[in-house]
């Protein structure tokens, strides 16, 4: 059986595949506005996080495998780096609420497959590329998935 | 999914039967584009995109004038056709992601025969995307059953004075839309309100009210 990209995933990409180059930017902006606020627990605890040490700006990933077995991803970056910020967003958004199992099965070249890849320099995309082995890898250590 | 999706996909269900022409475009509360070659859809939240997926998902066509795609670029629409009305033909077809899903209609037709030549091709789910001037040919031969319009207070201006604006009401909404589309209140009546959560705006669906006769596009 092939796996299907989460809805949301693949509606993100295809809103941008979808778009002219130049507006694909334009939207990596948006996301970059929309990433949520901390929750105050983990905003109060900045130990908890880690660093995605790929990334040049300070962008830092948190996730929690809840009861139900889906996952809550969180993640700060700083406003002055939206296109970082962006892709952060991206995936907070396009994997919060997914089960364990479907989230480990995002494949790991998802960032390239948006379009950005003649816009963005291949650095930025490779630290999006890390935030998403970072959010699987914690993932598979808090839900003891191997 | 905040509340104000889970309500949408009823709320905009496009009907079964018979031809529909809807209008979907995003101003802010003064009831003006970007400029008026228009910005026809603004991306700007998630729940915005999320209406505008679901709104576009149901439409056969989506019909753009060639102004909104040069000054705003190509916006494909993920099912269904982007039908680019233009009396040159001159499209920026360099940038565009993929000119199989594009038909272009060429030559300086009136909103009527655009009507009438999608209809011979069978079309029935019309969806108007702007500008504002197309939309108003639209709306002045009065073929429009619905339009989606969503109004918002998002202004970097306001922003950067601090205080967060409010959100439009429906008062506002019914401004915007007759500034719009040059047409008298009575025209389209206030069926739906649902307000954005993440953002000053809400989203507001108006239906041809009854005596608001059609006229027949042949």
């Amino acid at each position: 059986m092939t796996f299907q990209l989460p809805a949301v995933l693949s509606e993100t990409r295809d809103d941008f595949l979808d778009l002219s180059e130049t507006d694909r930017l334009q939207l990596l902006l948006e996301f970059s506005q929309e990433l949520p606020a901390l929750p105050a627990k983990y905003a109060e605890h900045p130990e908890l996080l880690e660093r995605v040490e790929e990334c040049q700006s300070p962008v830092f990933i948190f996730v929690d495998v809840n009861a139900d077995s889906t996952v809550s991803v969180y993640a700060t970056a700083p406003e002055q780096s939206p296109t970082t910020r962006g892709f952060a967003s991206i995936l907070v958004q396009g994997l919060s609420g997914l089960s364990v199992d479907d989230a480990l099965q995002i494949p790991a070249d998802f960032p390239d497959t948006l379009g950005l890849t003649k816009l963005i320099s291949p650095l930025r995309v490779r630290g999006m590329t890390a935030m998403l082995w970072r959010i699987k890898r914690q993932i598979k250590e808090k839900s003891g998935a191997v | 999914m905040t509340p104000a999706m889970t309500n949408m996909a009823t709320t905009y269900a496009w009907p079964d039967s018979g031809r529909y022409i809807r209008l979907n475009m995003a101003v802010d509360v003064a009831g003006v584009f970007a400029d008026e070659g228009g910005l026809s859809i603004g991306l700007s939240f998630p729940e915005d995109r999320h209406l505008l997926r679901l709104i576009r998902a149901g439409a056969e066509v989506v019909v753009v004038g060639a102004n909104t795609v040069r000054s705003e670029g190509w916006n494909l629409p993920p099912t269904g056709t982007l039908v680019v009305l233009s009396a040159s033909g001159n499209l920026p077809w360099e940038s565009c992601p993929d000119s199989s899903r594009v038909r272009l209609i060429q030559g300086n037709l009136s909103a009527a025969d655009v009507v009438q030549l999608l209809e011979r091709d069978g079309v029935k789910r019309i969806l108007i995307e702007g500008g504002a001037s197309v939309a108003r040919q639209f709306a002045r031969l009065n073929v429009i059953d619905d339009v989606c319009l969503t109004v918002s207070s998002h202004n970097k201006t306001f922003q950067l004075e601090g205080s967060p604006p409010a959100a439009p009401d429906a008062f506002a909404a019914e401004r915007a839309l007759t500034r719009l589309l040059e047409v008298s209140p009575d025209q389209f009546a206030l069926t739906s309100l649902i307000g954005a959560s993440t953002a000053p705006a809400i989203f507001t669906l108006w239906r041809r009210a009854i005596g608001a006769q059609t006229e027949d596009a042949h």
